[in-house]
């Protein structure tokens, strides 16, 4: 390599109003950044928004390329959201399609910064480019 | 996080008391987006989240068209090979999802800011990034690209594709990210001084009709 790359082959998305509007009860996005994960983030999930079915389909493009390069993909919403805070009906509408399997889910509601880092230590990418 | 992350400034969690919102280039919280040897950081940006929750700006992210069209495991490429016709068609229906969402914020009476990546072949707003020796089988030196002032494709059409529609471009600005000499130490502080310059502007508003907008340009 001609120079560092020091990603860390984690990737969230996450619902805005937990990135947002602090819905998670404590601040998700600075433990994802601990846990050095970048975050993915759709508009808010009470918008009206025709073109969402589009949205979602390029970003679920990415984290399936993610994903199959051996990237770990979690999902971090809640289910006191409007379609758990991700615009899931859409996201799920995409990997049914797809015929892959879901992505790894963690609900903030009625959990703890301690949950949310244990999940997020659990996911761990296979594949690490050097 | 570097030590230049950690930003002596008041970060709350939530900005629902203010109407302010980003719409940032998407690896600037998302580095693993970025071409091989070009991510800066393991996740998002050091400073920029603390930087933007600061302002009082909501966090709205853009897509990556880059990452689209070819994939993380991608070439590099300077602004000359994604300077295409159908690159371009490819960014337009990215700008055509995203006028939407940016037209909503604008009739909820948010202001409405852009944060490219300057330096990028396609997110740069005020600098984007050439190479003209680059084509053909992939061989790459340093020097070879070269950051130039202009707009990189993905922001040229994302502008056109609001004005098409009759959405005001935002105020918009940058970080210089995207330069092969990069070093964080003596490059980031600068960047994150120049955004809070530019967030503490302000962004653009406007006062648009509630039809919606993704047919307007048809």
């Amino acid at each position: 390599m001609l120079h560092p790359d020091p990603r860390a082959y984690r990737v969230a998305l996450v619902a805005d109003a937990i990135v947002n509007e602090g819905a998670a009860g404590y601040d998700a996005v600075a433990l994802l950044d601990d846990a050095a994960f970048g975050v993915v983030v759709l508009p808010p999930s009470d918008f009206t928004v025709s073109t969402i079915g589009s949205i979602v389909e390029y970003v679920i493009d990415d984290l399936v390329d993610y994903r199959n390069k051996g990237y770990a993909i979690v999902v971090v919403g809640s289910t006191r959201l409007p379609q758990f805070g991700v615009w899931s009906d859409h996201v799920d509408a995409e990997t049914t399609h797809r015929g892959i399997d879901p992505f790894d889910r963690f609900d903030v509601d009625g959990t703890t910064e301690a949950d949310l880092v244990a999940f997020l230590s659990a996911a761990v990418p296979s594949a690490v480019r050097t | 996080m570097s030590e230049v992350a950690a930003a002596p400034v008041p970060v709350p969690v939530s900005v629902t008391s203010t109407k302010r919102v980003a719409f940032v280039a998407h690896c600037l919280i998302n580095q693993n987006a970025k071409v091989q040897e070009f991510a800066r950081s393991p996740g998002a940006v050091p400073g920029v989240t603390e930087r933007l929750r600061a302002h009082g700006y909501r966090i709205q992210q853009l897509p990556c068209p880059e990452m689209a069209f070819a994939g993380v495991d991608r070439w590099w490429q300077g602004r000359e090979l994604y300077d295409k016709a159908n690159y371009r068609r490819h960014c337009q229906i990215m700008a055509a999802n995203m006028a939407e969402p940016i037209a909503e914020f604008y009739r909820r009476g948010y202001e409405v800011v852009v944060i490219g990546l300057d330096g990028s072949p396609s997110s740069g707003v005020r600098y984007t990034g050439k190479a003209k020796n680059w084509g053909g089988r992939p061989h790459a030196v340093d020097g070879d690209y070269e950051v130039v002032e202009g707009m990189g494709v993905w922001m040229e059409e994302l502008k056109l594709g609001l004005e098409q529609r009759d959405i005001p471009w935002p105020r918009a600005s940058g970080l210089l990210l995207d330069r092969t000499d990069w070093d964080e130490a003596r490059d980031l502080p600068a960047c994150l001084n120049d955004l809070d310059e530019f967030l503490a502007g302000g962004g653009s508003t406007a006062e648009l009709p509630t039809q919606a907008v993704s047919d307007a340009a048809s």
